[in-house]
């Protein structure tokens, strides 16, 4: 019996070769591409949901973004270089693609295995492998293994957007909660006790001098109002009183105008408070505006500051703050009630505002889960 | 002979296998119509030297696609109709006293049965009795007759054509397991379509389509194309695909909440895998090709495993069907070969 090599024609084992060599590479091209799709794919949703992150919490830095990232198009390479396909996959691959019904597999396999001539077809099959070889080449229709995918324009987008996402600013409280989280010592822990009292002394007497338009009123629950960030800094004040004593603390309610001597107070008030090294998340009358929930100054153009009494329990005052920053309302004098300025001018009480009235996202979180569980029970 | 030559001689041949193939079919359309398929099935079992198993309605055609087959390849045919009261004696033979004239000597010779012919056909097999059934078994897988301990050959080729209605089941003795695998196919045949009902319609049904028919293959080119069959390479992949249908059909082998194990109690028999791989080197000598490829194994795996598929209870009792389930099962062994 007659070895293979013996019967069929050189030019079409080479030919066959060429072939599947050629289309060998092409899938090993395609599985590159599918594997660093993958990883921009999974880039893309990473990036998106870092930056959308960023928004709100400054949880990771773009550089660091940007090393997470890295992870996937190097893994990639990495899979690619390993799921190589070997000839006999190269040529499953061909026949499914080209529909030559398993021919190029037969001729392959009569080609390697070093066996006999078992079948008297086996020279007319490697022949008829080449022929369709040659077509194939020169029809260029291998092209066709290359078309496989298209450019991902939906992951190259989410890519761009968030790629801008990350690169934009952090929010200043996003940023001051990370940094004071991340700090050492808390201003307010670090200052001696008799420089806390002296600032805020100083800081009294600044509001004084300048006639702030701020006024102490009795504690009063209908004018109670309480937004995330004065819930906060109550809670602050009553991590940072010293002394124990108090049990009330001071909400801000933005209700009057603001004159420019007004505001020229408020930022005196501000810069002593940043030459003390406390950044207050929400200055007087400065970063007010930045709340979403408060309306603006520019909005309201009658609203007036005015601080109000609130009594604090402080055995339940509970926070989850770990050592911020102590906010000027916050402190609490020797007084039970402190007149800042007894020659305000009369409260227009037509033009107080209800602001900070609305519920909070996590109130209403609650309430909806209440109303739920209710409905459940019913 | 160089090497040209004998190239040229192999395309020959396949080109002349594929053409006969085409002619014999063409000449059975001409006398059954509405069944192409039935048809190229029933070609193929016979290229295989396989026997087939024909399911159906009363009415369909099955006999007359037997008889008009035995006419197109000039084989003789007989007939057995098969009775509750048939005993194997009837059908394989049996010793008779004879007695000569001119010396008046007494022996004992053999008559041989129906089933001495090279094709016959047992219509609605399972009217007979199981002991009856049991005695095609040899005949089947041997191709041979024992009787009173000496063995007959049949004649070759041997093909046994079986009919069975799948309705009438009251007095009726449904095939055993071990008769159901010795037919490389089981056929099933369904009703034919409005157009060809249409043609039919229109046919002189004064006498048997059968009889109008050609010889269109010798006995000897039969022959020959079967060797030719033998010829046919099969890659390992092949192979390898072939066994990999055959092991998805068994329940012990298949994964947990799989197609076979929530339907199938027994799956196919390595007969079937020799049936499977024998139908495919058919089925692609037939489109003019000298290998078979995966297309061939799943286009011949229904009429090569349907009847060696065995349902649980669960599944007869959901009606499911042995079609659907062995549908399932290709479905998902073709995509597993896609992507391995």
């Amino acid at each position: 019996m007659a070895q293979l090599v013996d019967v069929i024609d050189s030019r079409d084992i080479k030919l066959i070769d060429h072939f599947v060599g050629k289309a060998r590479n092409i899938v090993w091209l395609n599985i590159a591409i599918h594997e660093l799709l993958w990883a921009i794919r999974l880039d893309a949703v990473l990036l998106l949901a870092f930056g959308t992150t960023n928004q709100f919490y400054y949880l990771i830095s773009p550089t660091a973004a940007l090393a997470v990232l890295s992870v996937a198009p190097v893994w990639s390479v990495i899979a690619a270089v390993l799921k190589r396909p070997g000839r006999h996959e190269a040529a499953c691959i061909v026949d499914d693609r080209y529909a030559t019904h398993s021919l190029f597999v037969t001729a392959e396999e009569l080609l390697q295995a070093p066996v006999r001539l078992a079948s008297e077809f086996c020279p007319w099959i490697i022949r008829q492998a080449a022929r369709t070889a040659t077509l194939k080449l020169k029809e260029q229709s291998l092209a066709r293994l290359c078309l496989l995918y298209q450019p991902p324009w939906l992951e190259i987008g989410l890519l761009v957007v968030g790629i801008f996402l990350i690169l934009q600013p952090a929010p200043i409280d996003a940023v001051t909660e990370k940094s004071v989280s991340v700090g050492d010592n808390v201003p307010s822990e670090m200052l001696p006790q008799s420089s806390k009292t002296d600032l805020f002394e100083e800081i009294r007497k600044a509001a004084l001098n300048n006639e702030p338009n701020v006024k102490a009123i009795p504690n009063s629950s209908d004018e109670l109002s309480v937004s995330r960030h004065e819930m906060a800094s109550s809670a602050h004040a009553n991590e940072i009183r010293p002394d124990g004593l108090a049990d009330t603390a001071l909400t801000v309610e933005e209700t009057t105008t603001k004159s420019s001597e007004d505001l020229t107070a408020d930022s005196n008030i501000n810069s002593s408070l940043e030459r003390a090294g406390i950044r207050p998340a929400r200055g007087i009358g400065v970063d007010a505006d930045t709340d979403p929930m408060t309306a603006s100054y520019e909005q309201h153009p009658n609203a007036q500051v005015k601080y109000v009494e609130v009594p604090v329990n402080i055995g339940r005052a509970v926070s989850d703050n770990k050592g911020s920053v102590p906010y000027v309302q916050d402190y609490r004098g020797p007084e039970d009630k402190i007149e800042f300025n007894p020659s305000l001018p009369p409260k227009i009480e037509k033009n107080t505002l209800p602001l900070n009235n609305y519920p909070t996202f996590v109130q209403q979180r609650y309430a909806s889960l209440y109303f739920k569980r209710i409905h459940q029970k019913k | 002979m160089n090497t040209l030559e004998s190239l040229a001689q192999i395309e020959n041949c396949i080109a002349q296998f594929q053409s006969d193939f085409i002619k014999l079919r063409d000449n059975l359309t001409r006398a059954i119509v509405g069944q192409d398929e039935i048809i190229n099935d029933l070609i193929i079992a016979l290229f295989a030297g396989g026997h087939v198993l024909l399911e159906g309605l009363p009415g369909l055609g099955k006999t007359q696609l037997v008889k008009a087959l035995a006419t197109s390849i000039e084989m003789p045919l007989s007939r057995i109709q098969c009775t509750p009261d048939l005993m194997p004696a009837d059908i394989t033979g049996s010793e008779i006293l004879l007695k000569t004239s001119h010396d008046d000597e007494v022996r004992i010779d053999f008559r041989k049965g129906p089933i001495f012919s090279s094709m016959v056909l047992v219509d609605e097999i399972n009217r007979t009795t199981p002991k009856t059934q049991s005695a095609l078994l040899e005949a089947m897988q041997e191709c041979q007759v024992t009787c009173a301990g000496v063995s007959y050959p049949l004649p070759q080729p041997f093909w046994v054509i079986a009919t069975q209605n799948p309705i009438e089941l009251e007095g009726t003795f449904p095939l055993p397991e071990a008769q159901l695998d010795r037919f490389l196919f089981k056929i099933t045949v369904g009703y034919p379509s409005a157009e060809s009902l249409f043609d039919m319609a229109g046919l002189v049904l004064d006498d048997e389509p059968a009889k109008r028919l050609s010889v269109v293959l010798s006995a000897a080119r039969m022959l020959e194309m079967m060797r030719l069959v033998k010829q046919v390479v099969v890659s390992d992949r092949i192979k390898r695909a072939a066994v990999a249908l055959i092991l998805a059909t068994h329940r012990d082998l298949s994964e947990k909440n799989s197609v076979a194990w929530r339907h199938i109690r027994y799956g196919a028999s390595p007969r079937g895998l020799q049936a499977l791989v024998k139908a495919a080197r058919i089925k692609a000598l037939s489109n003019g090709r000298g290998h078979v490829s995966i297309d061939d194994i799943r286009e011949v795996a229904f009429v090569a495993l349907r009847h060696r598929i065995l349902l649980n209870m669960d599944s007869e009792l959901d009606n499911i069907g042995v079609d659907v389930v062995l549908q399932e099962i290709l479905q998902v062994w073709r995509k597993n070969m896609t992507h391995s």
